[in-house]
């Protein structure tokens, strides 16, 4: 009897383990489902090296789902936690970018036949603002995102999104008027 | 003219799923390896001191406690978790809960942790139960203020209620790549402490990001827009 109750033990166990390691990249998989086109446009934006999106993409994702919290209190933190992580990772690589003294792809590429692909005029135009400002209006003008939510994302005060987001959207016009 | 909703990312390319859950299993792999080189190498540690002194020390205690008040600020670095500097906190009154034919008791704690599970800072119900950055990590700093400073209430805890931290992994706070920590404990018998409130700040700034007024029967936590509890 009580070896049949060792067995049934065992396998309650195994099951738990089991179970309990395949959630965490069921959620994150869902998560994943949710945001990734949103954040492959977000990490294009920032990058404006399409060559680059994915390799930053993936780093980012594996940060992600290594620190995966067991719940959120809500949508709102939970998009400002996986959007700050992906963020911090596209400021690495400019960081490394500029480290290795590489111009900024999008820049490089872009020729007068390009011109006509509006989406690489806008990657032209993203790339050549500060990179505070590219953030704020692609997570805000972009996604949608609220202030609150682009200020958890960025680490700053509310206001700061307000007075970046002004001065990024006229720089941004500016750009493209040229 | 184009505009900014033209924006279009490059699709992803066959196989980046896939390609992420490999890079996740070899860094775990590799994660498993460097810890159980790392426990190897502790048992070793611990085994040397214990034939050559005969006295292994445990924990954490206090550089100084001044009469029966211990008042100290560290600035700390926050490691980082996927990418982000965070911290965790615990916050409870007494409780505890019976399962499997047993007790299970948690005194009342504020603590303030790595991810690895460093204390930053702590008050507790049990002898020697406060401390500061015990990491070398953590620098004595100047003074923060002792305030809640405009935090929201997160909640008040009381005995017999599983608070931040107790049954679950508490609240986790994204912040600056340093921290300024404030632990304030009045000591009583035992070295004991019988209240105590902890104060955290971050940023150039010094904001306010947590706020902890602890007893023994009552814990009320104060937290900013960068903590979350889950």
């Amino acid at each position: 009897m009580s070896e049949f109750a060792g067995i049934r033990r065992d396998a309650l166990r195994a099951e738990r383990e089991a179970r309990a390691a395949v959630a965490p990249r069921r959620r994150f998989e869902n998560l994943l489902d949710r945001h990734e086109s949103r954040l492959r446009r977000v990490a294009f934006g920032m990058l404006g090296d399409a060559h680059r999106v994915d390799d930053v993409l993936q780093e980012a994702f594996l940060k992600a789902y290594r620190a995966l919290p067991e719940s959120f209190e809500n949508e709102r933190l939970e998009a400002a936690w996986l959007y700050r992580i992906v963020h911090r990772c596209c400021l690495d690589e400019l960081r490394g970018r500029k480290r290795r003294r590489e111009v900024a792809g999008v820049l490089e590429l872009l020729s007068s036949e390009d011109e006509q692909d509006s989406s690489l005029v806008i990657a032209g135009a993203l790339a050549r603002l500060e990179p505070n400002s590219r953030a704020v209006v692609l997570l805000v003008d972009l996604i949608g995102l609220d202030y609150d939510t682009a200020a958890t994302v960025l680490g700053v005060p509310r206001g700061t999104i307000a007075s970046r987001l002004h001065e990024a959207r006229r720089a941004l016009r500016a750009v493209l008027d040229a | 003219m184009p505009d900014l909703h033209d924006l279009a990312a490059p699709p992803p390319p066959a196989g980046f799923r896939d390609r992420l859950w490999e890079r996740v299993a070899e860094r775990e792999r590799r994660d498993g390896k460097r810890r159980r080189a790392t426990a190897a190498v502790v048992v070793v540690a611990a085994a040397a001191a214990l034939t050559a002194t005969g006295v292994l020390a445990l924990g954490h205690r206090p550089t100084a406690v001044m009469g029966k008040t211990f008042d100290k600020t560290s600035s700390c670095v926050v490691t980082y978790q996927g990418g982000v500097p965070v911290f965790r906190l615990q916050a409870h009154a007494r409780y505890r809960f019976f399962q499997n034919k047993q007790w299970f008791s948690f005194p009342a704690v504020a603590a303030l942790l790595t991810k690895e599970g460093i204390g930053l800072g702590s008050v507790g119900a049990v002898p020697d139960g406060y401390s500061i950055g015990a990491s070398d990590s953590c620098t004595a700093t100047r003074q923060i203020p002792l305030s809640r400073s405009g935090l929201p209430l997160e909640g008040i805890y009381k005995p017999g209620e599983a608070g931040m931290g107790a049954m679950d992994s508490g609240a986790q706070c994204m912040v600056g790549t340093r921290i300024a920590v404030r632990v304030h404990a009045v000591v009583g018998p035992n070295d004991t402490p019988v209240s105590g409130a902890i104060a955290v700040r971050t940023g150039k700034k010094l904001r306010p990001v947590v706020y902890v007024e602890w007893t023994p029967n009552r814990v009320a936590v104060y937290m900013s827009d960068d903590c979350y509890y889950t």
